[in-house]
This record gives structure tokens, C-alpha cells and sequence, in this order.
């Protein structure tokens, strides 16, 4: 870290003297200010007390919750777009000629790789039914979910991966619903104990990297190619991108044909695998790894509020404070909030954790408010005290 | 006194109420909307309608319900609170304290204090009483347990025995001297200039840093923004401070090999006079002391 003279040590701590505020917030004050809750003028005044006022600032940090982040170097590459933006201000990209050399680089390697891979498209999507085993991958029916992972090809055998193979070709009979599909569609059937609401991932800070969700891919490629500009770049696509109304419940076991036994289909099964999220609850917010717990993304954070999650497959349950719950059924990348309720009262009391039974039977555990129970996806509850 | 906050919508009043699941302890509607309309004058007086729906929205209903239920005396609200959060309170405590003893000492000390116990009265005092919802009520218990904490140790702090201080070698140190003037005039003026410019997240971000000794992830942390966000910011605010002060006194009349020489000589001399000046009114060494001083003794050693 870059040091700074130490006139400014000493004008920060002399400047504390005269100008401190003895009118310390109160303690509401500084927790809401470290769980992101105070307004912008709040927070500005706060912050101009905390920067001269040692004491407080003691208080906040020492407040912090225990911090469970998986890994701080693994969370270095994690993508908000605040860090998208400082991330474009490196120093290095600050002296004019490495920025144009790493322009040029950027093009010629942009020019090199998009032409073999515009070409495997095509060649692809024209023999989206080829035979397996001619292809160094595992071949894809076109209407296959894909997987455009851009990590490396995984090798390893794939006795070990078949029940979990079935499991997430089992658990996904719904269509998901992307980023670009009118949220409309999605909520026409559902009951009035289900009243889901769509949470536009536009808030949700990163975009599913590496596509494990297909109909979210190309609108992540932008904030993605920001972060990472050669990944994408660099990694050959492999396979065809589906129809969007490709189902999800076919991206694993229905890729593999009964046929294509073959090194590569281990392989790429492997991969697939790979791709299957982890998810993680840090400081209330959702996070989500794609890589197998080397880097995480926070898919969806509330201020403190979510408490647990469950997982089935691409879906997921997250739960909270005051009944909040909210499923994805595409890997996160699309919410939908549930009102669990019953004879219209809704559930108000914390959620400290989530069962899920299959093959649609979820049950919360609550606060002081008993069990709650819905053998239909969230659609209808039942409690038991 | 304060303008009385128009009444909410009524079907607002009815959806808060319902959310918070204040019935349940025995709180009234017309309970709890007193409740939630002297938390609203406290942070907005003078709110309108929508401002002061939006402000009550965004309150932790339910928790508030439930720790003024405990303040009022309500023992269901209290079983609740115990089953709730007494493991989360140790949990907090050893945390903080980083020693099992202290810690139950200090959540015990809390719990009580959550209880209302005021012998002097038979009238409960219960520091439930000051939750308002803003922010969760663990965070809440957190932040008063930290400030028990602070509290407690400034205390101790005044009371160290001789053996301690024989220790740490300062039985005998004289009372430190006021600080010697810094030297150039210039240099502080330049200095203070750029320091003034700065916004309040830019000086937290450098007092916790470069005084306090925090890490980056809690900085990061208690900003709500990623370490490496905050890394990058301090190196940024770092250059920024020095091209500004040299910029500065070139400005006061000094040529540029003579601002930074000056900004240099001033490295080398006040490092002592900092050891010395360690005295800011809220000790910004408290707990970091150790941190700050073995980082300038490695520079010192650098050097």
C-alpha cells in the first residue's frame, strides 16, 4: 500500500481536535450506517464524524460481524460494479502507451479468436444433430441447454457424477425465466397465496459470469467482458447457444448421449458439474460461486436480511427476516419473491432455515412462529406450531 | 416543540402493524403507530405522507416490535428474545472480546442491562427501549455491546497496575510535552488545504487506515464496498494528497524540488513528534496501538 506523508498522519489527527463533533450518533445510528441502511444525508453526516472521531469509528469496526467470506483472495475477482469501474482505473492503464499497446493487443486477439469461433458456431448450429464422438465434445441436440463455461475442460472420470447428473435433470420441470422475458408470463398462473414479484437482476451487481444459466448469457457478456476482457476472448466456444426457451431441465443428463461414451463426455459432464452453483450467506447477502468456491459474486443482498438457502439443482430458496422468501428457479439469476401466508396472514417472524423434500415440498423453520410447510412449491402453506 | 407527523394512511397503519407482528405481544395498533410516529420524529420531523410511509417501510418492523414489547415488560416478548439472541450475545462477545471470561462478564452485563434491571425504582429501565428499528436488532446489540466495550476498557485503561506499567516500561515516563511545531507553516497550510478538499468517506477511509490501523476488509467492510475497492481507493487518495500538496506549495511560492523537499525533510522529522502526539482527544490508538507502532518501527528501521 502506498504510503502518504506523514504530515497528513499528523494534520488527520490534529484536524480531529478542534472539529470534533461531541455529539456522538447514537448507537441505532452507527449500525444502520454499517448495514448500508441510512439515507445519502445520513450517511454523509455520520461519515463526517466517524473521520474525525476515533471512538466512534472504534465502535463500528469492533460491531462488524465475524467476517465468513470464503476467501479473501477468491473475492478479489468478485464483480460489483463500483469495483467494474475503479477496476478500469488501474494504474498501470493510467501511463497512455501500455494503454494503447494493450488496446492493440486486445483487438489483435479479439480478431484472432472471434473468427474460429463465428465458424464453429455455424458449423454447429448446422450439425447441432451430428454424431458424438466426432466432436472433441459431447454433442448437443439443438434444442440442449448449453454450457458455455469458459473454464477449462475437466478430464476426470464420470462414474462419481451421475446421481448428481439425474438429480439436476429431475429438479427442473419449469421453464426459468431470463432477464430479457416479460416477468408477466411467469406470474400469470399462480395463485393468490403465491404472489410472486420479479426482482430485476439489473440490482443485483454481477451478472452470471460464466452463463451456467443460459438465458442470461448475452446479458452478461457486457459487465463480464468489463471485469475480464480476455476471458471470454480467450475461451473457445464449444457449443451452440440454444433457443432461449431452451429448458433448463435438460442443461446435464439429457446432453449426454447413451452413445457418446467417450473420453470427452466425461469431460465435458465434469464440467457441467463444475458449473453447478454453491452458493454462501455472508453478512445477510446471497453469494454465489460458479467456479467451485474460487470466486464469488453476491447475487442478491438486502441489507442484512437473508438469514438461509436451500438448493435443488438451478433452484434455489433464500430466506429471512420477517418471512422474506425469495426462488430462483435459473441459478440465481432471476427472483421471485413469495408471500408465504395462510387464510391470508401473511408470515412475519424470521426464517432460520429451509428444508426441501422432493419433489416439491419445501418447509420453514421459524422464529417463535412455528413450521411452515408447502408440499407445492411455495404455492399453498400449511403451520404447524 | 416538534410538528406532530401527520397520522399515515390508515391501510399503511394497519399493513405496519400486521407486519410487525406487535398482537402477538400484547402491543395495540394505536400501541404501536405511538411507537413507530416517535421513531419517525426522531430521524424526520418533518416528513410528508409519502416520505414518512417510505421511512416506516423500510424499519425493521417485527424486531422493533419485539424489543419494545421486552422494554414494556411483555414475557412472551422476552422468550422470544432470549430464545433469539442469549447464544447470539455470547457468540458476539467472545468475538469481541477474544477471551471466554470477559466475554460471558460482558453479555451478562448487556443482558441485564436489555432486561431493565433499576433498583433505585421498581420501574424497568430497559435499554430496548432505544431500538428504533433502524438497521437490525443484531446489528443493534453489536453496536451497544461494542460500546460497553470501549467503554469498559477506557476504564480499565485509567486503573493499569504497576506491575503493567513496569511491563510496558512507562512507570517512570514523563508526561508527554506538547507537540513541537511541525516547521513550515506552509507545509501544514498546503497540507490542511488538501485534506479539506476531500470527502468525509475519503477521510474515514484514511483515519481508519493510516491511524487506527485498520485492515482493508474492515474498512471495506463497514463501508459496505469490496477490500479491493478500498485498497485501490487509498492508493489513489495517496497520490492524489501528495501531487495536491506539492501543487499547494508551489502555489505558496516554493519551487517544485524545494516542495518535495520540504514534504520529505517533514518525513523524516516528525516521526518522532508523532509517537509523541498519540494523544488525540478519542484515542485513535486504543486498540490498535500495537499495529500502528510496530508498522513505524519497521518504517524507522526502513529508514
Amino acid at each position: 500500500m502506498t504510503e502518504v506523508p506523514k504530515i497528513v498522519h499528523q494534520r488527520l489527527r490534529t484536524g480531529a481536535r478542534p472539529g470534533v463533533d461531541r455529539d456522538h450518533p447514537q448507537s441505532d445510528l452507527l449500525n444502520a450506517f454499517a448495514e448500508q441502511a441510512l439515507s445519502q444525508t445520513e450517511r454523509e453526516n455520520v461519515l463526517a464524524h466517524l473521520a474525525l472521531c476515533a471512538e466512534c469509528r472504534d465502535i463500528v469496526v469492533i460491531a462488524l460481524p465475524p467476517m465468513t467470506v470464503p476467501e479473501p483472495a477468491a473475492l478479489l475477482e468478485a464483480e460489483s460494479p463500483r469495483n467494474l469501474f475503479e477496476g478500469t482505473r488501474r494504474k498501470s492503464f493510467l501511463w497512455p502507451g501500455l494503454r494503447w499497446a494493450a488496446l492493440a493487443a486486445g483487438i489483435a486477439v479479439a480478431v484472432f479468436f472471434a473468427r474460429p469461433e463465428l465458424q464453429h458456431l455455424k458449423t454447429a448450429a448446422i450439425h447441432a444433430s451430428a454424431p458424438a464422438g466426432a466432436q472433441s465434445v459431447p454433442d448437443l441436440t439443438a434444442s440442449q441447454a448449453p454450457v458455455d463455461n469458459g473454464s477449462a475442460p475437466n478430464s476426470g472420470p464420470a462414474k462419481s457424477q451421475a446421481p448428481a447428473l439425474q438429480e439436476m435433470t429431475g429438479t427442473n420441470p419449469n421453464r426459468s425465466v431470463g432477464m430479457n422475458q416479460n416477468p408477466a408470463s411467469t406470474t400469470a398462473n399462480t395463485s393468490d397465496n403465491h404472489q410472486p414479484k420479479q426482482f430485476g437482476n439489473a440490482n443485483a451487481k454481477e451478472p452470471i459470469p460464466n452463463a451456467s444459466s443460459p438465458l442470461i448469457a448475452d446479458a452478461g457478456t457486457f459487465s463480464h467482458q468489463l471485469a475480464e476482457p480476455t476471458r471470454n476472448q480467450m475461451a473457445p466456444i464449444v457449443r451452440a447457444k440454444p433457443p432461449l426457451d431452451a429448458p433448463l431441465g435438460q442443461s446435464a443428463g439429457a446432453q449426454l448421449q447413451p452413445g457418446a461414451e467417450s473420453k470427452e463426455s466425461a469431460g465435458s459432464a465434469t464440467e457441467v458439474l463444475k458449473e453447478s452453483p454453491q452458493w454462501t450467506i455472508v453478512a445477510g447477502a446471497l453469494n454465489r460461486s460458479l467456479d467451485g468456491g474460487r470466486t464469488w459474486q453476491t447475487v442478491l443482498g438486502m441489507q442484512n436480511s437473508l438469514l438461509c438457502y436451500a438448493s435443488r439443482g438451478r433452484h434455489v430458496w433464500v430466506a429471512g427476516h420477517a418471512g422474506a422468501l425469495l426462488h430462483s428457479a435459473d441459478g440465481g439469476a432471476t427472483w421471485t419473491s413469495i408471500t408465504v401466508s395462510r387464510d391470508g396472514q401473511p408470515l412475519s417472524a424470521d426464517v432460520t432455515s429451509i428444508s426441501l423434500q422432493p419433489p416439491t415440498a419445501i418447509s420453514l423453520t421459524t422464529v417463535g412462529k412455528g413450521t411452515w410447510s408447502s408440499a407445492d412449491d411455495g404455492k399453498t402453506w400449511e403451520v404447524k406450531p | 416543540m416538534p410538528p406532530r407527523a401527520q397520522p399515515e394512511r390508515s391501510n399503511d397503519a394497519a399493513e405496519f402493524y400486521l407486519r410487525s407482528g406487535a398482537t402477538a405481544y400484547g402491543i395495540s395498533a394505536e400501541q404501536f403507530a405511538l411507537i413507530l410516529e416517535e421513531v419517525q420524529r426522531k430521524y424526520i420531523p418533518a416528513a410528508l405522507p409519502d416520505q414518512r410511509a417510505e421511512f416506516l417501510a423500510s424499519l425493521r418492523l417485527e424486531e422493533l416490535a419485539l424489543a419494545r414489547a421486552c422494554a414494556a415488560g411483555s414475557e412472551r416478548a422476552w422468550d422470544d428474545f432470549v430464545s433469539r439472541y442469549r447464544q447470539k450475545l455470547h457468540a458476539m462477545a467472545l468475538h469481541i472480546t477474544r477471551e471466554a471470561t470477559q466475554a460471558a462478564d460482558l453479555a451478562d452485563s448487556l443482558f441485564a442491562d436489555l432486561y431493565g434491571v433499576n433498583t433505585r425504582s421498581s420501574a424497568r429501565n430497559s435499554k430496548l427501549a432505544f431500538y428504533t428499528g433502524r438497521g437490525s436488532l443484531e446489528g443493534w446489540l453489536r453496536t451497544v455491546m461494542a460500546q460497553e466495550f470501549v467503554n469498559r476498557y477506557r476504564k480499565q485503561k485509567r486503573n493499569v497496575s504497576l506491575e503493567e506499567q513496569t511491563e510496558e516500561g512507562v512507570q517512570f515516563v514523563a508526561h508527554a510535552p506538547e507537540p513541537a511545531s511541525t516547521g513550515d507553516p506552509r507545509l501544514v497550510a498546503a497540507t490542511d488545504e488538501a485534506l479539506a478538499e476531500l470527502s468525509a468517506e475519503d477521510r474515514f477511509t484514511l483515519a481508519s487506515y493510516y491511524l487506527d490501523g485498520r485492515t482493508l476488509a474492515e474498512i471495506a467492510c463497514a463501508l459496505g464496498l469490496h477490500e479491493s475497492s478500498v485498497s485501490r481507493r487509498l492508493d489513489r487518495l495517496s497520490a492524489g494528497l501528495r501531487k495536491r500538496i506539492l501543487a499547494a506549495l508551489r502555489d505558496l511560492g516554493m519551487s517544485h524540488a524545494q516542495a518535495v523537499e520540504a514534504l520529505e525533510t517533514d518525513v523524516r522529522d516528525v516521526g518522532i513528534d508523532l509517537r509523541a502526539r498519540l494523544t488525540q482527544e478519542s484515542s485513535a490508538t486504543t486498540f490498535n496501538s500495537r499495529k500502528v507502532r510496530a508498522r513505524d518501527a519497521d518504517r524507522a528501521n526502513n529508514d
